[in-house]
């Protein structure tokens, strides 16, 4: 899956709600969207091993 | 009362600076990927979202009121960049490697990153912490808009550009890896 692709599309839709729908919604969403950075990094960072998650 | 709306404003102009400079810093490494023909790797790319996630909170102070909410946010961004960058840097720590991708100053772009990002943090943590710049109303729960004219259209000329550099992002990202996972030595583009 492309998951980089998918952060980035999150981090672009996250920024055009906060701005130009609701302030509440943009800031859950963006929690929503640095969670889903975190696990992308946690695959990335641990491929080169065998613990590979 | 006219001094802390003058701190506000400043603030605000800040902040705007802050998201420009963000955005600079992700179109140089698009000099480095197009000019130089150095595609950026997994974790590069993570960084570039990292970046350009510190900026959210730069955003919601310029389009909203200033809040130290939008702030955490933005540390948050930065404390994970820093992570991300920090891995990358230990990949490459063992003597004799070379690094990844050329070095800009003495430094590659991931410990520029990291350095960044450190800064950010110590940045945002003295910005955060200038008190008269917040205007909350009594209504917690409600957030106003920006009202002064000439620093909305500011603001929208600024997140216009802060857009148009994730759309070429995703437009990249794309073009780089296809709709599979980014290989972790990318040396072609995928759709090209």
């Amino acid at each position: 899956m492309p998951w980089i692709l998918i952060t980035f599309v999150v981090l672009g839709l996250v920024m055009l709600v906060a701005w130009f729908t609701s302030h509440k919604i943009g800031i859950v969403l963006f929690v929503m969207f640095l969670i889903l950075f975190l696990l992308v990094f946690n695959h990335h960072m641990t491929d080169q091993l065998s613990i590979s998650l | 009362m006219i001094e802390n709306e003058k701190i506000n404003r400043w603030i605000k102009y800040l902040n705007i600076i802050d998201l420009i400079g963000i955005t600079l810093v992700v179109a140089t490494a698009f000099v480095f990927q197009f000019f130089m023909n150095e595609l950026p790797c997994p974790l590069c790319l993570l960084q570039r979202i990292g970046l350009l996630a510190i900026g959210f909170g730069f955003l919601l102070n310029i389009h909203y009121e200033v809040r130290p909410a939008h702030y955490a946010l933005s540390l948050l961004a930065a404390v994970f960049t820093a992570f991300v960058a920090l891995r990358q840097i230990t990949l490459h720590i063992a003597p004799g490697d070379q690094g990844y991708g050329s070095a800009l100053f003495g430094f590659h772009m991931y410990t520029w990153a990291f350095m960044l990002c450190v800064a950010a943090i110590v940045y945002i943590s003295i910005l955060l912490s200038v008190p008269r710049q917040y205007h909350l109303q009594k209504d917690k729960e409600k957030v106003s808009e920006v009202r002064n004219p000439k620093m909305r259209k500011f603001g929208h000329l600024v997140f216009a550009i802060y857009i148009v550099i994730i759309g070429a992002n995703i437009i990249s990202t794309l073009t780089e890896c296809g709709l599979q996972e980014c290989p972790d030595n990318p040396v072609s583009y995928q759709l090209l």
